[in-house]
């Protein structure tokens, strides 16, 4: 049995005025977007483009001693920023409103071998419309890690601690099969035709990204080949491991709740609301860590507003605690080590059989 | 009408900017970073010359950068700035040739307009604005029909300007009368401009109709008494729609129509409204079929899409995921989430959240 959640449940008409709140919170700033958060998206990416270039350069000079570990942070850190704070919330519509080609959700593509159109389907639909909902919200565990002891267990699990950092290695390959789904043609429960039809978007983009980073800029560095080879490699790795850890921050710390098909049948904009609060997580730090994680450091206010400028959420989240407080809701938050110790803690726990817990424990 | 592409550029820098093989989004941040008038995406050009053409009318001298490709008089740019974070866009009319590779644009201030408000009080010589390659139809035929009456409303001369001089100095020696319809004596756009023109070219006729001055408006009797002759005239015609409906239905009326050329500036307007059935609140028109398809008051366009039989992408039908994101070319919507109508032209819209207040277009 779970304990029960230290949220209180509400009624319909709590539902609906705690929506009311959070609609006007989202109007006043809606209402307030221009040329500052116009500023901060451009800013953001020429930091990202000029680090990049740099990076790509020194790299090329990496016999000279410490250009070599500068450039390759300064290219891991462009590739966070353009992930995480650009392609992330430019994805989500946040720039929409700027009427920019270059930032426009539909066409923007990102620097990750998974596509930006498989993308936008298993992260802004379904797990921003379905967030913690299990069996439809694929990123609860990411379909290879248990994390609730409401998942069935097999014995697989128990090596989970150990896969996770090869998991979190190779997060950006991760991002780009989830929508494979590979386990259904594996058991040939789907037509492998279809496999291949859905393979060949991700073979290209990935393909892509792997000639650029690892035969394109080492071939033109010549004698600098296996430098800027091993640089982009740990680049990449500095990438990925960053965004795994601030990712499984957002929905696994202790406190969140997860939801059941049935809570969430014909749920109204409040429930829905809710759900998002509840089932999300914040974590607490610098201007520098909010940017670096693409403000996913304010898991809560992204999931309410996913597509309000992501760089407005550190001014909204009193806001939205307030309110939070006002519904009896909780809002789960803490420092960067008490959130990721704590998912790493529930590697180990559900990593093995649920412990029956009598009854009356509840 | 012509259709609007919705990109700024040619279909071959277009394609640049969307190889994955060849990173074009960072090829344009750099291209851009250097000179903004090398954007693959929109080139950014600077001004080079304002000049007054009336109390509320301005011509903007631009200078195109490579890749703008050739321009013919008559055809129209889009121009795009960025007011408060956010850009707009607006087609005008190219009204001349002022020099070698420059391009000239006049802007009449619309009342409460966005633009050309911005246009007329915030740009000066030296700043740089948005511009797209020309494009449109309303162009002279390769060989120029002998005897030609244009009809001009307002800013409706601007299209024709560049027209005028072009066939004047290609040494046209048909007659071309213009009817040139404005408010009043200080309104006349390009009016010296097009005296000097008159009287140095015995071929070009010059006829003011001035509204407050001589109450004088279009009406078949005083088309007969102006050009007595203007059903042998090939007739270009340029203006307000609602100008522009009454002219095309006086040419419709004589079985005409074939010999009538029109631009209209923004989404064309069918010669009669559109009648609507009881229960139907707007059109949306479907700019890649043609189509056009019913909706109802406060019914989401993805419901009248889909119940027209269309089926377009949507993810969570309440206004978070994006997937069902179009552009919305022209028309009033409503967001029924925050209830916020929008007649902004060329914006992007959520489906699932957006209703028709009125007759849309949809790049669909």
């Amino acid at each position: 049995m779970q304990k029960p959640h230290p949220s209180r449940a509400l009624s319909a008409q709590e539902q609906d005025a705690l929506a009311r709140e959070l609609d006007a919170l989202r109007d006043s700033v809606v209402a307030d977007l221009g040329e500052r958060d116009a500023r901060h998206i451009r800013r953001i990416v020429r930091i990202a483009r000029y680090s990049a270039l740099f990076g790509r350069i020194a790299l090329m000079f990496g016999f000279v001693p410490v250009l070599w570990p500068l450039a390759v942070v300064a290219l891991g850190i462009s590739k966070i920023l353009e992930n995480m704070e650009i392609g992330h919330n430019v994805m989500h519509g946040q720039y929409d409103w700027m009427n920019d080609p270059r930032l426009n959700s539909q066409t923007y593509e990102w620097d990750n071998v998974g596509t930006s159109a498989n993308w936008r389907k298993t992260h802004n639909f379904k797990h921003h419309t379905y967030t913690n909902i299990l069996g439809l919200d694929d990123d609860l565990g990411y379909d290879v890690t248990r994390i609730t002891g409401a998942q069935r267990w097999n014995p697989g699990y128990l090596l989970q601690p150990a896969y996770n950092v090869v998991f979190a290695l190779l997060f950006q390959w991760g991002v780009a099969l989830q929508d494979m789904k590979l386990g259904r043609y594996l058991l040939g429960r789907r037509p492998v035709s279809e496999m291949i039809a859905k393979f060949r978007p991700i073979v290209r983009k990935s393909g892509f990204q792997l000639f650029k980073d690892y035969v394109f800029f080492p071939l033109i560095a010549g004698p600098s080949f296996v430098a800027v080879l091993l640089g982009n490699f740990i680049a990449n790795g500095m990438r990925n491991v960053w965004t795994y850890s601030i990712i499984h921050c957002g929905h696994f710390p202790a406190g969140v709740r997860i939801y059941t098909r049935a809570e969430c049948r014909n749920e109204s904009r409040g429930h829905w609301y809710a759900r998002q609060m509840n089932g999300s997580a914040n974590i607490e730090g610098s201007r520098l860590l909010y940017i670096m994680s693409g403000h996913l450091s304010h898991q809560i206010e992204h999931h309410l507003f996913p597509d309000i400028p992501a760089h407005r959420y550190p001014e909204m989240a009193p806001k939205v605690r307030a309110i939070c407080e006002k519904y009896g809701q909780q809002y789960v938050t803490g420092s960067f080590i008490r959130q990721f110790g704590s998912v790493i803690g529930k590697f180990f726990l559900y990593a093995i059989p649920n412990l029956q817990r009598r009854p009356s424990a509840a | 009408m012509t259709t609007i592409s919705t990109t700024s550029v040619s279909a071959r820098t277009d394609r640049l900017y969307r190889s994955g093989w060849l990173d074009g989004p960072a090829i344009n941040f750099f291209l851009e970073q250097l000179n903004p008038a090398w954007s693959l995406v929109e080139p950014a050009v600077r001004v080079r010359q304002i000049i007054d053409e009336t109390h509320d009318t301005r011509s903007f001298v631009l200078k195109p950068g490579l890749g703008f490709g050739h321009a013919q008089a008559g055809q129209h740019v889009g121009v795009s700035v960025e007011i408060n974070g956010r850009r707009y866009q607006r087609r005008y009319s190219i009204s001349g040739f002022p020099g070698r590779g420059l391009i000239r644009i006049t802007v009449k201030r619309v009342p409460g307009g966005k633009v050309s408000n911005f246009l007329h009080d915030t740009i000066k010589p030296g700043d740089r604005i948005g511009l797209s390659r020309p494009q449109g139809e309303f162009v002279l035929p390769n060989s120029a029909p002998q005897h030609l009456l244009m009809i001009a409303a307002g800013s409706g001369i601007t299209p024709m300007m560049g027209q005028i001089r072009e066939l004047l100095e290609q040494g046209h020696d048909g007659s071309i009368v213009l009817l040139n319809y404005a408010r009043s004596g200080d309104d006349r756009i390009f009016g010296k401009d097009l005296d000097a023109l008159a009287e140095q070219h015995p071929q070009l006729t010059i006829q003011w109709c001035l509204e407050r001055e001589h109450n004088e408006r279009f009406s078949a009797d005083q088309l007969h008494q102006r050009v007595p002759d203007y059903a042998q005239r090939h007739t270009l015609l340029c203006g307000p729609a609602g100008f522009m409906q009454l002219v095309r239905q006086h040419w419709h009326e004589q079985a005409l129509d074939a010999r009538l050329r029109f631009e209209y500036f923004g989404a064309p307007q069918p010669l009669q409204p559109l009648d609507r059935q009881p229960g139907v609140a707007a059109h949306i028109v479907l700019a890649r079929s043609g189509k056009r398809v019913e909706a109802g008051a406060g019914q989401t366009a993805l419901l009248a899409l889909e119940a027209a039989g269309e089926k377009p992408e949507y993810g969570c039908r309440m206004g978070i995921c994006q997937t069902c994101r179009c552009r919305k070319v022209s028309g009033p919507v409503r967001n029924l989430v925050t209830g916020h109508v929008s007649h902004e032209p060329n914006e992007e819209i959520q489906l699932c959240i957006s209703a028709a207040e009125d007759d849309l277009v949809l790049d669909y």
